[in-house]
Formats: C-alpha cells, structure tokens, sequence
C-alpha cells in the first residue's frame, strides 16, 4: 500500500446531503489518482446497483471517489459462529451432490467437474450436471433465510428450511461461472466474510427477495424494468431488479426527472446539492461545530422523488419553491447570471445565516487565567470626572452619523433600568456588550473592531480584550460555559451572522443549472402574468437550456405548476411509468412513456385554464406593453450555494505593502490586492490602454520618488544624513528651522549638489542593489544634468 | 407649448367599477387613456401607497426557538390595518415641525403549559392612541373600521411556536411607509392590469369549417368553449366572452392545423381599455388603494407641471435640445 494518508476524512455537516454522503462513499486510493490509464475509474458491470453512476465528482476523483446506491448494504461483522456455518454449508452442499474434498485426494478438473470454494477455501467438488440445481437450491434458502430475519415468518405454503439449511446466511453469495472456453475459472463460489457489498434483487423462481454480491451479479440476467426485454431475442431473466432507481444513490436519486437531462448536469446536481445552504440538523442551540450554514426559511420542494419521502429529507430541507420565468429581461441575466424579486427577498427568500463558534480554553493558558474585566474605567467616561454607572460614550445623534448605530445602551433613567430588568451600561470598557464576567450578552450587535470578551491574567491582573475581526456585523447568539471545580475551563461563543442573498452570491436548481444573483430587481419593474398578475421570483436566461439540455428543468417547471394549481405535491422521480410497464410487449418505448408524462401535466394545466406547455402572456413591467412571445414561467425548486460574496469579495484602495519590494501585498485577510499579472498586462498592451498600464503596474504599485546622484549616475550612492548644527545658537530659540532635518548626500562625491529626484518604481531600487551585490554598477544618466 | 393646429391630447379618462363584492378584491375597467397612464397606475399601487408596518423591535428577551432579527422580520410582515394612515407622518415626511409618527406594540408570552403554544399577532398590544392599526385579523378591531372582512376565515398569524418555559417579551414599533422602500409596506397581494381584447371574425374564411369541425377546433384551443359560442341555428362561430382570450398563440397555431387562413381569426389588444384586479391584503380596503393610488399620480404628475412650467428650471433643457 503506497497510501499513507487521507484514510478519514472529516464528516462534514454542511448539510445533510454532504453529511449523508460522506458515510456511503468509497474511495478507490489515492494511488490511482496519478495513474494515467481510465481503466480504474470506469463503470463495470459488476457495480452496477452498488456504485452510483451518477454520484461521482467530475474532474481528478472521477470514478474514484464513488457512492453507494441507495439500496447497496454491506457485511460490517463477521459470522456469529463461523466454524458452525461452515460446516453447515458443507452439509448442505454434501446433501447437493457435492463431494467433499480429502487431503491427498486430487481433484477433477472441469469441465465434466466443478470446484466448490467457500470463503477461498476449497470445499469439495460436485458433478457439472448437478451444479445448476444445487446453485437454485442455495438461492432458494438464501430467500427464505433473509424473509426469516427481514420479516420475521415465511409467506404460507414456502418449506421451511430443515437442518443446516437454516443456517445459511442470507448475505452468502452465491457466484457460479459455468465453463466457458477461454472464460474465467469455472466453479461455485461463496462468500460469507465481511467488507462485502451485496444489494437486494428479486428472485423470479419464487418471487421472493434475495440478496446479491457484485461477482454473482455478472453471472446473473437481473431484468431492469425500463430495459423492455433485453437487447438480446430469448434471454432468460433470473432475477428482475426492485424498481428503476436501483443505481442511485441516495443524492442522486433525489434530483427531479433527473432522466430528462443530459447525464454530466445530474452530476453537477450531486456535487452542487452537498454545496447548498441548508438545514444540516436541527438542534442548533445545542451544538458547537465551528461553522453552520442554514437556510431561514426553507420550503419541501412541489416536485420530489419518491426517495425525497423514503428518506424524509423533509426533516433537513434544502431550498425554496421560486417562480421562475425564463426570458431575456433587462440583460443582467447574461451568462448564468439571474435576477431576483426583490420584493422576495424583502419577504425572506433564499435568507440565510451562519453560525460561527469561538472556544476561549482557559486551561490552554500558562499560567491559567480567568474570564473577567478590568474594573478600571475607560478614559473617556473618566474624562468628565468620575465614572458612574450608566455613563456611555458620547455618540452623534444623526441616523447615518453612527459608526456603530445597533448598539444603544440602556441609561440609568430609562424604564428598562428603573424596572430591574437591564442592566445599564457600567463604567468599564465594552460595558455596552460585555457583561462584568468578560462574556458578551447573548444578543449584542457586534461590529468589527469591537471588544466581546476579555480575559485577565492573574499575575499582573491586568485584562485583555479580544476584539472582533473581519469585516461583517455579527450577533452573539449564545454563550457556554463548560468548567471544573468552580472554575471554568472553557467557555463557548456562538456568533450568529446574517446572510440575506446579496448580489454575488450563487444559487442553483436541481439540474445543475448555477448561476450568480446579478440584481434585486424593483417589484413593479418584474413582468407580470396579465391573467395572474404573477411577478417571478426569478429569471434566468434562455440561453441556460439549449447546449446544456436540462429537460428535467423545464419537466418541473411544468409539473410543480400544475401541482401548485391543484394543491398537491407530484411526483417527479426518474423513469417513471416503466416500474408499472408491461414486460410482456414492448409497448410502453421510451418515447411514449415520456410523451404520456408531459401529456399529463399539459391537461393538468389546460383544466385549470392555463396554456398547455407552460407559457403565459406577460406584461412588462417597466412600459406596461406585452411581450410578443409567451413566457414559459413555473415554480423550480432552487438552492442557496453556500459560496457568498461576503465571504470572497477583494477589494483595496491602498493598505499594507511588502516591505522588500514596496508593492502591494496578497491575501484578501490582509487587506491586499488582486496580481496584476503577465496576462493582464498583455491584454492592456493588446488594447494599447498605456495609461491604465502605467496606472496599475506603476501608480497604485510601487511608485516612489528616489535620489539620484547626477554626477555618480548612482541610485545608491545617495544617502541621508542629519544637516549639521551651525554654531549661531539660533537653534537654542527655535529659529534654525532645519535643524535635526536630514539632508541628503552623495556617499561617492561627498556632495549633494547633483542629486535629483527621480520618480521610478522601488523595484528598481531593489534591482539596483542586487546589482551591486554582484558587482555590477547600475548608471543613470539624467537628462538635465550637466555631466 | 404644443402649435395650435395639432390636434388636442386632451383626454378624458374614465374608471368603470365591475366586482367590489368585498374590501380585499376589486376589478374595475380604466378606459380612455394609454397604457402608459394604466401602469403608472398599477406601480403607484403596488409601491407607492402608504401603509403601517413594524419597522423597529426592541428585544428584551427571547427565549424561543427563533432567532431575533428572524421574529423582527416576521413582525414586520404583519400586515397592519393602515386606514388611519393619511393622518401619520413617515421619517421622510418629518420635519421640525411635524415628528415621524411611530405606534408603538408591546408583546409579553410566556409559555407555562405543555402543549406547544403559539405566539400570535393577537398577542400583540398596541400602545399608543391609534386604535385603528391593529393587526389584519385582529379581535379586538374597533367596529365600524372600513377594513372589515369575513373575521370566520381570518385567523391571527403565526410569529413563532413555543414550548414550557420559553419567553418572548418586546417592543415593536410601526411607522408609516411605501412599498418602493420595503415590500412590507405593499398594500396588496397583486395588482393587474389586462388589455381588452378585439376580436374579429371572418365569417367566410370560418365557414370552410363544418359544424363539427368548428366544435372540435373550438375544443382545441384553451378556454375556446368561453371565448367563442358556437351557434346552433346559424351554425356560425360568435364572440362569446372576449376576455377568456389571454393573448396566447395557441390560436393561431390550431387555425394553422385546421388549414384556415391566418386572417379568419383577428385578435389585437385595444390600446385604450384596461381591465385591472387588485388584491389587497386587509390593510386597506381596495377601493382607497386606488383612490389614493390616483391622488398619488396626480400629485406627482403636479409636481412635474410646476416643474415644467418654471421656464427657469426647464429653459436649458429646451436649448441643450435644440443644440
Ligand atoms: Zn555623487
């Protein structure tokens, strides 16, 4: 094994999809990660129904990093009693015509007989003629000792199993390769051990339910029931599967009508579903993970698979039901960009927050210190004498004056205080958010740059105060304290930042359609429905849909209209009318099942006196005139991305430089700039912007003033010394202006008569000393100067 | 200043009152005026028309399940009965003279029992001088106020759900407002306009058709059995009710199907004829909706005459054009 790492990863609650996901994945190792052939990473036919097709990432980990199907389960422990099972197993094979294999005995090679292997161990040999039979037989126990352990009896008129029989296990499998020429090594072979993965199928000889491994699978006909009857004339099925969405995960199969899209956006869905926004469990008062998103306000989505109820996703909602309208409005949905009502986000759609946990471990500290205050008063309240009990910072009255305008504190006069209820302000610093334990109020409006909580260090008492860093307001949602004998030990603060959706942040539907909110729109400038006076939540452009063929989309829009008009959820799982599809003629294709669907919604529709295919006629909002097509416009269930602007966006004006080079530092915590770099200059010359050029990579970069020596041509040479005291004694009454001035000096000619200055970038500078470490002398020749 | 020998644009715009069965619907016909007139009507409606809601809460304590500034934006949702809302003065409206009017609602619930506990808009207490702005569905309404609906299917609204122990206590406070500001202070749920359909009939080009060719091309367009009738005795298609037809192209495409020429049926919207709906949401009977929605409109279009008419203002605006 050439891995030494990446064997756990963290399970992650960023939403319950995410969380879910991470306990049925499986990854194939990092070793075949560099390895340049594809083979590995392809789909085979033995994992079909045990690994998703549709549920891996694209790009590097693809085909590596799969997930289990939904009803994939594995053997997590060992037989009870395996030497029992063992044996019998033998027996029963014994009774089957098997003989058992003896020491020193050779045994017969096919074809006329075949080897019987349980667990890799042989086990004996049986007849060819007879292995079919046995191998019916065994499954046969299989279904009736999995019925005795799922249900608990067996269906009226089944023989029950006798003797060792009922000891088979209901997972063993069963995997029998009949001779073939040039095929694999023919045989029986079973399997009981544990790390197996093995999926329910039905067993058509009784009806009843079996379980399967992947080796058993590829030597079994499993009828699909979308397949009609095969691509090949008088095959004889053996197994049927339990239903059309017996590949998908878990993830997957919860995508909408996910069979009308092009395979790569289901794909896009699976990895965009464990990005979303959305309720990743419900005791948030009582937990303490470092980060949480959650959505506000979310809604169960009109149309859902069946899955969607089977696993109660409704317990963990993930989006909200929008209005889409599809059309070019406005032209701020170029690109995948999209528009919201902003009206809608005025009523809380799409709202979000974000919990953040800080720990203070005070057992960390050395020596251990204490949460608490510092009881001296600040000086500003000290300044007009002394400090009382509701004395605050003077602030200026004006609404948009106020740095900090959320936080008020109560005055010593006001009801709130006279009733004993609040507290007023003490006279200490932060008193306005702190309590006199160095804790914040749970509640308290906290802006950047303000103290929450404070610590002392008992040695020199004094207090230290940790303030607030970034650059977004956040609320303090609950302090913890956790402790040991009457001290605590640690103490925990939950920040609560709001996240209404800002202009930036991304969204998505469940067709791995994204896009980014480009406006809020005005209400009264949206279209309208003139039959409805509907405005949309939201547009998106048409041009979303062409090359990108999410039909199923489009399928939603329809169907959760025509739902919502009835008052009803419907049901949009994938492949649907094939579980009911008679095997017995090909009558129901694909293309006629398909038609039927949209035949149903479009009545739906029509009886409610709408237009057939999802179209209306809308008004536009700005001129008041009609469109002069009609818009396809319906509810799509859309998620909230927890990729944020608030949490991305870069921008300076100035701030820190790196003090070797001058230039603007990196790294958006630091304040610094985005790199102008090589392409982006080529692009400015291409364009012969030289300005700009000179702008960016000269002014805003490391433009400085340096001095030059004119007769040295040196950039070096010149230095700054401190100008002489002149002896007058000017200077002991302030009247020798420039003395202590520094003044500069030529190093190599001792005078500073030729020094000009000179604007260049300090890279040069740099450059120039490089330069000089290497020996190389670096002439500037001043135009100006006589030389 | 328009030259004497254009004809005058002077119109005369009319307002026909078709359904006001009850304060939270009404339909009327605007007719006589452009469309430009009706949509700054339906925009007045929906964003300019004053209304009271809760603006600032102040949270004394909050124990349940949802978080502060959740509940404030839940309350601000409330819609609040706003009749009384042309005597108040918004933040913008103040000045030294006249102070912003704010009403002021107390809510205290404590949940003692076991079963869970709904904190209603019934729960909220006004405490100020204006009886009138209680919350849409309010019991205690003071009788005789104009927006008096069917109080059986007005139920309070829902804030926030509470078990044993938990506490909300605060202070909220309304203030006047337009929905160009918040879309809490719209003061409907929608507001439409539609054109009028005209349609005109080609009696020749439609009798290619037999009888039961016109009954199955009827039945083939939506809601075709309403906007046509077919005529048993004389066997022709008539305009039963033009409105049914909401300008979608399905028409059109059925006529191609059934081989008539594309001239049997012509559909335009008229351009002077406007069927608007409003829906309102308790807060102000529909009927001052537009009536306030119209003095708005005048006012401003006012504001624009004297701006117009004061040649100081609007001079270098003429030249700059004739430049
Ligand atoms: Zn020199």
């Amino acid at each position: 094994m050439s891995q030494s790492s990446g064997f756990t990863v963290v399970a992650e609650r960023l939403n319950f999809f995410r969380y879910m996901s991470h306990f049925r994945s499986v990854h194939r190792g990092a070793y075949f990660a560099q390895l340049r052939t594809t083979a590995v990473r392809k789909l085979m036919p033995e994992s079909w129904g045990f690994l998703c097709p549709v549920h891996t990432p694209d790009g590097a980990p693809c085909g590596l990093l799969n997930h289990f199907a939904a009803a994939c389960r594995i053997v997590t422990w060992p037989l009870d009693d395996p030497l029992a099972t063992r044996t019998a197993i033998a027996q029963v094979m014994t009774s089957l015509g098997m003989i058992p294999s003896m020491p020193l005995r050779p045994i017969p090679a096919p074809p006329q007989y075949t080897p019987v292997t349980l667990d890799g161990i042989i086990l004996g040999h049986m007849q060819t003629s007879l292995v079919e039979a046995a191998v019916a037989r065994l499954r046969v126990l299989k279904t009736l000792t999995l019925a005795m352990s799922e249900v608990g009896s067996l269906p009226t008129g089944t023989v029950p199993p006798q003797g060792p029989e009922e000891l088979i296990p209901p997972h063993m499998e069963v995997a029998h390769i009949p001779y073939a020429r040039g095929g694999p090594y023919p045989g029986v072979y079973l399997h009981t051990a544990p790390a197996r993965m093995h999926r329910p199928v039905t067993h058509l000889a009784s009806g009843m339910r079996e379980l399967i491994g992947s080796l058993e699978q590829s030597h079994l006909n499993v009828r699909c029931p979308d397949g009609g009857l095969g691509g090949s004339k008088g095959l004889v099925y053996s197994h049927a599967e339990e239903g059309t969405g017996a590949m998908l995960s878990i993830v997957a199969s919860l995508t909408p009508f996910s069979d009308y899209n092009q395979s790569p956006r289901n794909m896009y869905q699976c990895q965009m579903g464990k990005q979303t926004m959305g309720t990743p469990l419900q005791a948030f008062p009582h937990r303490t993970d470092g980060k949480l998103y959650r959505i506000m306000s979310p809604q169960t989505p009109v149309a859902r698979t069946k899955r969607y109820d089977a696993y109660c996703m409704d317990e963990h909602p993930n989006g909200t039901n929008m209005v889409v309208a599809v059309l070019a409005y406005t032209s701020y949905d170029m690109e995948d960009a999209m528009i919201l009502n902003r009206a809608g986000i005025h009523r809380g759609l799409a709202r979000g927050v974000v919990y953040k946990n800080e720990t203070i471990d005070l057992r960390r500290r050395n020596p251990p210190a204490y949460l608490g205050i510092d009881p001296k008063p600040p000086a500003k309240a000290m300044r007009g004498g002394f400090a009382r009990i509701g004395d605050a910072e003077e602030r200026p009255k004006t609404i948009f004056g106020q740095k900090f305008p959320q936080n008020e504190p109560s005055k010593a006069e006001s009801a709130a205080v006279s009733q004993k209820k609040v507290q007023p302000v003490g006279g200490y610093a932060d008193a306005e958010r702190m309590g006199t334990d160095g804790l914040p109020h749970p509640g308290t409006v906290l802006y950047p740059g303000q103290g929450y909580y404070s610590i002392v260090e008992p040695i020199s008492g004094k207090a230290k105060t940790t303030v607030l860093k970034g650059e977004e307001v956040v609320n303090i949602d609950q302090v913890t304290l956790l402790g040991g004998d009457n001290r605590w030990a640690k103490a925990n603060i939950t920040m609560r930042i709001p996240r209404p959706p800002y202009i930036g942040d991304k969204f998505s539907s469940r067709h791995g359609q994204k896009g980014v909110l480009s406006q809020h729109y005005p209400d009264t400038d949206m279209p309208f429905c003139a039959a409805t006076g509907m405005r949309p939540d939201l547009i998106i452009n048409p041009h979303a849909f062409p090359s990108r063929m999410t039909i199923g989309m489009l399928l939603e829009s329809l169907a959760s209209k025509a739902a919502v008009l009835g008052g009803q959820f419907v049901n949009a799982s994938p492949f649907q009318g094939f579980d009911e599809a008679d095997y017995s003629s090909e009558a129901a294709t694909d293309a006629q099942s398909r038609a039927r669907l949209v035949k149903k919604f479009a009545d739906q529709l029509e009886s409610f006196g709408f237009q057939r295919h999802g179209g209306e006629t809308m008004i536009s909002g700005i001129t008041g005139e009609e469109f002069a097509a009609d818009i396809f416009i319906g509810p799509v269930y859309y998620q909230r991305l927890r990729h944020m602007v608030a949490d991305k966006f870069q921008v300076r004006s100035t701030g820190g430089v790196n003090a070797m080079t001058r230039q603007p530092i990196k790294g958006r915590k630091l304040g610094g700039g985005i790199r102008f770099g090589e392409m982006e200059r080529d692009a400015l010359l291409a364009h012969g912007a030289a300005n700009l050029l000179h702008d960016r990579l000269h002014t805003c970069s490391d433009y400085s003033v340096l001095p030059v020596c004119g007769r040295c041509k040196s950039l070096l040479s010149p230095h700054a010394k401190p100008r002489q005291r002149n002896m007058t004694g000017l200077a002991d009454f302030g009247l020798d202006g420039d003395a202590g001035r520094e003044v500069l000096t030529c190093r190599s000619c001792g005078s500073g008569s030729a020094i000009e200055q000179v604007a260049c970038p300090f890279i040069f500078h740099y450059l120039a000393t490089e330069l000089a470490a290497m020996n190389i002398k670096c002439n500037l020749t001043l135009r100006n100067t006589p030389s | 200043m328009a030259p004497a020998n254009k004809p005058s644009t002077r119109r005369t715009p009319q307002v026909r009152l078709r359904n006001y069965d009850s304060d939270d619907y009404c339909e009327f016909e605007l007719l006589g005026t452009d469309v430009s007139v009706a949509n700054a009507l339906r925009r007045i409606i929906l964003s300019h028309v004053p209304t009271i809601a809760i603006e600032l809460v102040e949270i004394e304590r909050n124990s349940t399940v949802l978080n502060d500034e959740f509940i404030a934006h839940r309350l601000g949702l409330i819609p609040i009965v706003s009749t009384d809302v042309g005597i108040l003065t918004s933040p913008y409206e103040a000045n030294d003279d006249k102070q912003c009017d704010e009403l002021e609602y107390e809510l205290n619930v404590r949940c003692t029992g076991d079963e869970t506990m709904d904190v209603t808009s019934e729960d909220l207490r006004p405490h100020n001088s204006w009886p009138n702005a209680l919350p849409v569905g309010h019991s205690q309404r003071p009788q005789g106020s104009a927006a008096q609906g069917n109080a059986a299917d007005e139920r309070p609204i829902v804030i926030v759900k509470m078990r044993r122990g938990q506490e909300l206590k605060l202070k909220a406070m309304a203030r006047k407002g337009t929905g160009k500001d918040h879309a809490k202070w719209s003061p409907v749920a929608t507001a439409r306009f539609q054109y009028r359909p005209d349609i005109q009939l080609d009696q020749d080009a439609l009798s290619r058709l037999s009888f039961q060719e016109k009954e199955s091309f009827l039945n083939s367009i939506p809601r075709g059995k309403m906007i046509f009738r077919l005529n048993p005795h004389t066997s022709e298609i008539e305009v039963n009710d033009a409105e049914a037809y909401l300008f979608d192209r399905q028409i059109f495409e059925r006529m191609e199907e059934f081989s008539l020429p594309p001239d049997a049926i012509t559909i335009r919207p008229l351009p002077d004829y406007f069927i608007f709906k409003v829906e309102g949401t308790g807060v102000l009977p529909c009927a001052t909706i537009v009536s306030m929605a119209i003095d708005i409109l005048r006012e401003k279009l006012a504001v624009l005459h004297t701006e117009v008419q004061n040649q100081e203002n609007f001079a270098p605006m003429l030249s700059d054009a004739a430049a």
